[in-house]
């Protein structure tokens, strides 16, 4: 156990299984896809727009 | 059982912990730590963790508590369920959270490791918290006994490999760790055994000091 509570002490613990972190990458991509209105406000482009157009 | 209790090591003594399955005002906590802490694996993996909670609760495939994981088990014996487990403690309050483990209970009553996160930067008195990952994979373990499964698995990585090694005390783990019912006794009676002379030990420091 001193092992353990040293190497937790030394490192970061995160940890994904590479199949669970593919997966949820690719969810995250698919709802970006489906919200793009919601990224378009995000990134700041909507008040380009509302300021071009008044 | 309703709340699993670890201890961890904060501030020079051992502290209880709680584990607790995650509802959706929880996962939207823990999905924050990714503002709290942009750059690190931790805040990536429990935004990820929780998108893909999300998801999956949309498909009417999460379970918030240990009720309504047994109740869907009764109704569907093939059921495949996410959860999220989330880690906190009294003492630590200004950490809502100080851990994360989704995971999932597989079609055969398996459970899966998908993703295991500590907050980075945890400290108590100005010293760091440590035993969180240790402690929570302990508790699933513990979970895993009373709910009678037989198996706990996860794939592993290059980094996660020894993390894996020193709580099962298995060696070498190489790209999937699995740990069946009995050997899950085993490393949770030597984890209990470890905690007490660790407990021992800092007692004798303190009547020394």
């Amino acid at each position: 156990m001193d092992d353990l509570l040293e190497y937790e002490r030394t490192h970061p613990i995160a940890f994904a299984s590479p199949g669970a972190l593919a997966e949820a990458r690719l969810i995250a991509e698919l709802e970006k896809a489906r919200c793009p209105r919601r990224r378009t406000h995000r990134n700041g482009a909507a008040d380009h727009h509302k300021a071009a157009v008044g | 059982m309703k709340t699993i209790s670890f201890h961890v090591e904060a501030g020079g003594q051992f502290r209880p912990v709680q584990l607790e399955f995650a509802t959706e005002a929880e996962v939207k906590r823990i999905r924050a730590w990714r503002k709290l802490s942009p750059m690190s694996d931790a805040g990536e993996f429990a935004a990820l963790a929780a998108k893909r909670w999300f998801y999956y609760t949309r498909e009417g495939a999460t379970v918030a508590s240990l009720n309504e994981l047994r109740a869907a088990i009764r109704r569907n014996q093939r059921a495949e369920l996410a959860f999220l487990m989330v880690a906190s403690a009294e003492w630590a309050k200004r950490y809502r959270f100080l851990a994360l483990a989704y995971c999932r209970r597989s079609w055969c009553h398996h459970l899966v490791l998908d993703f295991l996160a500590v907050r980075p930067g945890l400290s108590f008195v100005n010293q760091p918290i440590s035993g969180i990952g240790g402690g929570i994979l302990v508790s699933l373990m513990e979970m895993a006994v009373a709910l009678d499964i037989e198996t706990i698995w996860g794939e592993t990585t290059a980094s996660s490999a020894p993390f894996y090694e020193k709580v099962f005390q298995i060696r070498p783990v190489k790209d999937l760790f699995i740990i069946r019912r009995e050997a899950m006794r085993g490393i949770r009676e030597n984890y209990l055994e470890d905690q007490k002379r660790r407990l021992a030990q800092i007692t004798e420091q303190a009547h020394v000091a």
